[in-house]
């Protein structure tokens, strides 16, 4: 039955090259098929925790203490998000949106300037070497690794537990990752067009903005969205830098709510809910950037 | 439309603006050095400068701040490689290091494997709307970890969890996962599998995009069976990435500490300490940042070394075959 549908769909795609078909054709649909069912057991897995957490959220407390666990709440509640925004969890919202925001838009400040000159300017070769180099290279250091000093340094200042350290510090921490990814980008774009503008006697500035910028708007914008899911996600640093509820992030707000009282696991649900809807959104715009960004970032590179 | 209207060269004009400002006589090679020459070596430094800093202030002056904390006590003593050698006695350090490195040694193969998996499916022409595909795969990517972590915790509940719900189907009993050293183990990586394999996914699947789609044609007249194209041509081709992968898959495992501090906070006793939990647990909650920065070293020090092998080993195409 799930065969002969395959075979149908199979039709009406376009027709392979003949070479490839005639090793294929015995076994066409049936390959098909199970790649089909591969990826949807692969999406299910992918999904299902989110699932899960969502649904926890608006079961009833008899749905909850339910053996075996329902995969359908009977009786949708809103008790938890009720309680959740007793909790004041949208001041933790803000707190996220607040950083993330800014430190995104901060980064790309002085990230941009820094491709720009790493790709587009005659600079000593080995400086832009060495510091593009050191740049790839910081991305695989652990964040962990910077947080002791900087939390060392930020109590000698007492700035710790401040939302402005928290912009600083995710600023920094993004910049170089920002420069790489942005250099890759800038590289694609071919110099031709911008040369033509100056010569035109058009300023350097005016060519970046009439022509440069309007070409890589897409994959910034798709970096700015990375940046600020690594922004809202950042749990290592505001591990050390958060105090209190003036500068507590999602991330801890949602580890502060972990229960130690089994019914409470309806809130730190709708916690979690709330955390992850911005990451679904994210994922659908990133995917076509993040895949071509890495097909050329690494062509560039060899 | 901008682009139109700036595409008629006028040359020279753009090169005397140049000129006026520049100091030096300009460099012979023609149009484009004439106009990007000494002045904007200045310019372009100031451009870079900003970020510089910021790579100093985050990256640069913390490895060296390390230094100076490992070689000194809490009370601010030179105590020379006290710390050091102290951490080579710590059973719990070594606990640490080598739950680190066990996760590693499960964690990495499983997400490479799942990842070339997906994306050789992916890949393949039998997957439409590869684009909906790509974005529900790389979705736990961009999950927090602390979240990912809080998401199985509750997967795996003993009553509310979804975990053990085939067992119950199966008749078996339910497992409490997260109170047994073995099982929190095991329910540990599947979590980090679960959270890193979308970027072996990702890293692998761009890989495939790079590999020429002729050569295929040209092995399937050579009558290549699909297993030896994929051996021979598709395997060398993605080896980069493999490596890239292969690194960050790593890195990424080591380095984890929310999934921990969401589900087994360490427990039980302290069988699921990890480094980066171990780092965590000494410097701010047993008040030991000197002491816990001879450990940073030690993470610092895997992960260089990783790099180097994986890049020399798997990155570095080897012709002589």
């Amino acid at each position: 039955m799930a065969q002969t549908e395959a075979r149908e769909t199979a039709t009406t795609e376009t027709v392979p090259l003949p070479v490839e078909m005639a090793v294929q054709e015995r076994r066409f649909n049936l390959r098909k098929l199970l790649v089909v069912i591969v990826l949807y057991l692969a999406a299910f897995w992918t999904l299902v925790p989110m699932y899960w957490v969502a649904i926890s959220s608006i079961k009833s407390l008899r749905d909850l203490a339910h053996i075996p666990p329902r995969f359908f709440p009977t009786d949708p509640r809103l008790d938890a998000w009720v309680t959740i925004f007793e909790r004041r969890i949208l001041e933790n919202v803000y707190n996220s949106l607040v950083v993330a925001t800014l430190a995104t838009i901060i980064c790309l400040v002085i990230s941009v300037p820094a491709a720009y000159a790493a790709t587009r300017m005659r600079l000593p070769f080995k400086f832009v070497a060495i510091v593009v180099g050191l740049m790839g290279l910081v991305a695989l250091l652990p964040p962990i690794a910077s947080a002791i000093p900087l939390f060392l340094l930020g109590s000698d200042l007492g700035i710790i537990d401040e939302k402005y350290t928290l912009i600083i510090l995710y600023t920094v921490l993004n910049t170089a990752f920002a420069v790489w990814v942005l250099r890759g980008t800038f590289m694609d774009v071919p110099m031709d067009v911008e040369e033509a503008a100056l010569m035109d006697g058009d300023t350097r500035f005016g060519a970046v903005r009439r022509i440069l910028l309007p070409l890589i708007f897409p994959s910034l914008f798709s970096i700015a969205i990375l940046l600020f899911i690594f922004n809202w996600n950042e749990y290592i640093i505001a591990l050390y830098f958060v105090n209190s509820m003036k500068t507590m992030t999602l991330p801890i707000a949602i580890q502060a709510q972990i229960p130690q009282h089994e019914l409470d696991w309806g809130v730190v649900s709708a916690a979690g809910t709330i955390a992850v809807f911005p990451v679904l959104v994210a994922a659908f715009t990133l995917q076509r950037f993040l895949v071509r960004g890495l097909t050329f970032g690494v062509a560039s590179g060899q | 439309m901008t682009v139109q209207q700036t595409v008629s060269p006028l040359p020279g004009q753009g090169a005397t603006s140049a000129n006026s400002v520049n100091t030096q006589p300009p460099p012979p090679q023609g149009m484009w050095s004439e106009l990007f020459s000494f002045r904007d070596n200045r310019l372009g430094v100031m451009l870079i400068v900003p970020s510089l800093l910021a790579l100093i202030l985050v990256q640069f002056y913390p490895i060296v701040y390390n230094f100076w904390l490992i070689l000194t006590s809490e009370k601010g003593e030179w105590i020379g490689l006290a710390n050091l050698s102290r951490l080579t006695r710590d059973t719990i350090f070594h606990g640490a290091l080598i739950f680190s490195l066990k996760m590693g040694i499960v964690v990495v193969p499983m997400c490479l494997l799942v990842g070339l998996g997906l994306a050789l499916l992916v890949h393949s022409d039998y997957a439409g709307r590869k684009a909906i595909w790509i974005s529900i795969l790389i979705i736990p990517l961009m999950v927090s970890e602390i979240v990912a972590g809080m998401m199985w915790k509750i997967m795996y509940h003993p009553t509310l969890g979804l975990v053990n719900v085939p067992l119950a189907a199966l008749g078996l009993e339910p497992i409490i996962w997260l109170v047994k050293a073995d099982t929190a183990f095991i329910a540990l990586c599947v979590v980090e599998v679960w959270r890193i394999s979308p970027l072996a996914f990702l890293l692998l699947y761009a890989g495939l995009n790079q590999v020429p789609r002729d050569i295929y044609e040209a092995a399937a007249v050579d009558g290549a069976t699909r297993w030896r194209a994929f051996w021979d041509m598709t395997l060398p081709y993605i080896r980069p990435m493999f490596a890239i992968a292969t690194i960050l898959v790593f890195v990424w495992s080591t380095r984890t500490i929310g999934t921990i501090a969401a589900t087994t906070q360490g427990g039980p006793g302290r069988a699921t300490w990890n480094l980066s939990w171990y780092i965590y647990g000494m410097s701010f909650q047993r008040l030991k940042p000197h002491y816990a920065s001879a450990a940073v070293l030690v993470m610092l020090l895997m992960t260089y070394i990783a790099g180097t092998i994986f890049v020399r080993y798997l990155w570095v195409e080897r012709r002589s075959r």
